[in-house]
């Protein structure tokens, strides 16, 4: 019965952890291009979850109208942040960009209180409700399904970034801005492609966290997981995020399962904040990060 | 640059280094303290009541201050270290009968080298970096108010004497309102010349460019961590006052919302000066008290939105002006103030 509950705690943890990596993947493609380290993405999945409930919800959209519309939504979202908000901060201290994406994640947050409340709206399912039982364990099919989503993004995701040319350019964007201008390449555009990109991943992985556990405003609050997974697996990497998602998961599956009957709950939040902070005493870059050499 | 008035000059380096130092400053400051110390004679208890809570929020702010203005070392845990100190100085004042300064210093001090041990991955990191192992420190030290129920009460929280030094119990909002502004114009005294000082020196070099100032023998690690203590001393300072003066201390008072508003307010007023701390404050207090005025109007128009409002409304406000400021303003307040102040020192002319 333990050996069963651990079971199903590790693979319950890896298929959260895949939706971890999915929202991580926004905040690596910013990174990647614009170094700036985005807490809003949480902010952004929030707004994808709550105008795809309120297109397919009360306007009564047909389900791929609707993800289409959201998705467009969430684009011209991305490019607005990146005009207005992070593009006149550019060339400021670090702390700027991160109070400036603070008070994003902020924003989203009231204003997906004052659309939807402190309630939980009902979702239109998009994605299979059911769940395959192998073995023993019961495996919920949506969730696997966001697992193999978060995949197929990984994989795509890798490919961008090694053959297209816009994938390219960002890598160049990332390593030195004026090579890249010299180049012909306009960074800005760089810039707000990144933006885009990101809100696209936050506007899919809402939509699909909201299918499955409703259109909340506590959503917001996956964006820090994905953080930490990004921070532990290394700012720059893919392969990190999509490795760490995971691995973050089943730690916090198995820290509420078995650690928090033992001390009274809330342990499976403070875990994996805990792991960050031992990660960057030992190691800051995170797992695959690359180390940066300053100079004077 | 930093004018002074026409036909002062400094002729030797006591002038020179002074803080008030023509007559009209010093009249300035005395009319200001007697207005400071006389109010609750005949203010209101609403007026009191807020610049108490301002005076507390400028100790907590003030300590970011040096850690983030100064040192360049961004904390999003300043409210977790207010709540520490809060809760050493409740619990060794009511638990082992410490005196009520005592208990405020003790705060202060558990809370700083609690700060230091958050601050050692400052010494391998900076940044955003340093920033998430903050975010950590506030997370992981709320897990502990919340859940060491033996000690400091969960979620019922812990209910604190009223403070009593040398016979005189703090019970009313008036002698609350005294002793949290004595408080108050030591730390603004104690950090405007600590900044003044070779510390303070050390510590903006370590904020332009900590390998510059390695290199020009500055001990970068140890200045990293005494600034890590000194904002986590002030905020743990701050935590004490704050439970004897509100008499009631639980965890949802020190939560993350707490620590970026710290951030935000030192953003607002501007970083790196001490009155940016107190104009920050002040300005977001009165940005809370508007929204607390026009809330019960709102809703009254508005019935089906309820009491969230209020909260998502403020939050609204909070994250607009702060982009705001970043985005026009990013030296703050502050900054503003200062051009104000060479205008009217140059007019008519504007150089």
């Amino acid at each position: 019965m333990m050996l069963r509950s651990i079971l199903e705690g590790i693979i319950s943890g890896i298929m959260i952890g895949g939706v971890y990596s999915l929202v991580a993947l926004g905040i690596v493609v910013v990174f990647k291009s614009t170094k700036v380290v985005t807490f809003a993405q949480g902010g952004i999945l929030l707004m994808g979850a709550i105008i795809g409930w309120a297109l397919m919800g009360p306007a009564k959209l047909p389900i791929g109208l609707g993800i289409i519309l959201t998705l467009a939504v969430c684009a011209l979202l991305g490019l607005c942040l990146d005009r207005f908000t992070l593009r006149p901060i550019l060339g400021q201290p670090v702390l700027a960009s991160i109070m400036v994406t603070i008070a994003l994640a902020w924003f989203f947050d009231s204003v997906g209180t004052l659309i939807i409340g402190g309630g939980e709206r009902p979702y239109p399912p998009l994605l299979p409700q059911g769940t395959y039982k192998v073995g023993l364990i019961n495996i919920s099919q949506s969730l696997l399904l966001q697992f193999i989503i978060a995949i197929v993004m990984f994989i795509v995701f890798s490919l961008f970034y090694r053959y297209a040319r816009l994938g390219l350019a960002m890598r160049g964007t990332a390593e030195d801005h004026e090579v890249v201008q010299s180049l012909g390449i306009k960074v800005t555009n760089i810039f707000s492609y990144s933006w885009v990109i990101a809100s696209l991943t936050g506007g899919v992985s809402g939509m699909l966290l909201a299918s499955t556990l409703g259109a909340t405003v506590g959503l917001s609050e996956i964006g820090m997981k994905a953080l930490i997974v990004v921070l532990i697996g290394g700012m720059e990497s893919v392969t990190g995020v999509i490795l760490m998602g995971p691995i973050i998961g089943i730690l916090e599956s198995l820290t509420i399962q078995i650690l928090d009957p033992l001390v009274g709950g809330g342990l499976g939040e403070v875990v994996p904040y805990a792991v960050m902070l031992i990660m960057l005493l030992i190691k800051p870059y995170g797992l695959f990060g690359l180390k940066r050499i300053e100079r004077i | 640059m930093h004018w002074v008035p026409c036909g002062t000059y400094n002729v030797n380096y006591r002038q020179d280094f002074a803080i008030f130092r023509t007559i009209p400053h010093w009249i300035s400051l005395a009319i200001f303290l007697i207005i400071l110390f006389t109010l609750p004679f005949y203010s209101s208890r609403y007026l009191l009541t807020l610049l108490s809570t301002i005076g507390i929020t400028i100790i907590a702010v003030q300590g970011l201050g040096v850690l983030t203005g100064y040192a360049g070392q961004i904390s999003i845990g300043q409210a977790a270290f207010v709540g520490t100190g809060a809760y050493i100085s409740v619990i060794v004042s009511q638990k082992f009968g410490f005196p009520f300064l005592l208990a405020l210093v003790v705060g202060g001090f558990g809370s700083g080298i609690i700060g230091i041990m958050f601050g050692l991955p400052a010494l391998r990191i900076k940044g955003f970096y340093l920033a998430m192992s903050t975010l950590a420190a506030q997370v992981i030290l709320g897990w502990f108010f919340l859940h060491l129920r033996g000690i400091t009460g969960g979620t019922e929280g812990l209910h604190v004497e009223y403070a009593s030094f040398a016979g005189i119990v703090f019970d009313t909002p008036q002698k609350k309102y005294w002793m949290i502004m004595v408080f108050t114009l030591l730390t603004l005294f104690f950090v405007k010349n600590l900044m003044r000082t070779r510390v303070g020196r050390a510590l903006v070099a370590i904020r332009d460019n900590d390998l510059a100032a390695e290199v020009m023998g500055i001990d970068v690690s140890i200045y990293k961590l005494l600034a890590f203590f000194i904002s986590c001393f002030f905020a743990g300072i701050a935590g004490g006052l704050f439970a004897h003066y509100i008499s009631f201390i639980n965890p949802v008072q020190f939560t993350l919302r707490d620590s970026i508003l710290y951030l935000g307010i030192l953003i607002v007023g501007g970083m790196g000066s001490t009155m940016g701390a107190i104009f920050g404050t002040v300005f977001m207090k009165f940005i809370e008290e508007i929204a607390f005025v026009v809330s019960p109007a709102l809703t009254m128009w508005f019935p089906s939105f309820g009491a969230q409002f209020f909260a998502a409304l403020s939050l609204a406000f909070y994250s607009i002006i702060i982009i705001l400021f970043l985005v026009f303003e990013p030296r703050g307040i502050n900054h503003m103030w200062v051009v104000l102040k060479n205008r009217y020192r140059l007019y008519p002319f504007s150089y």
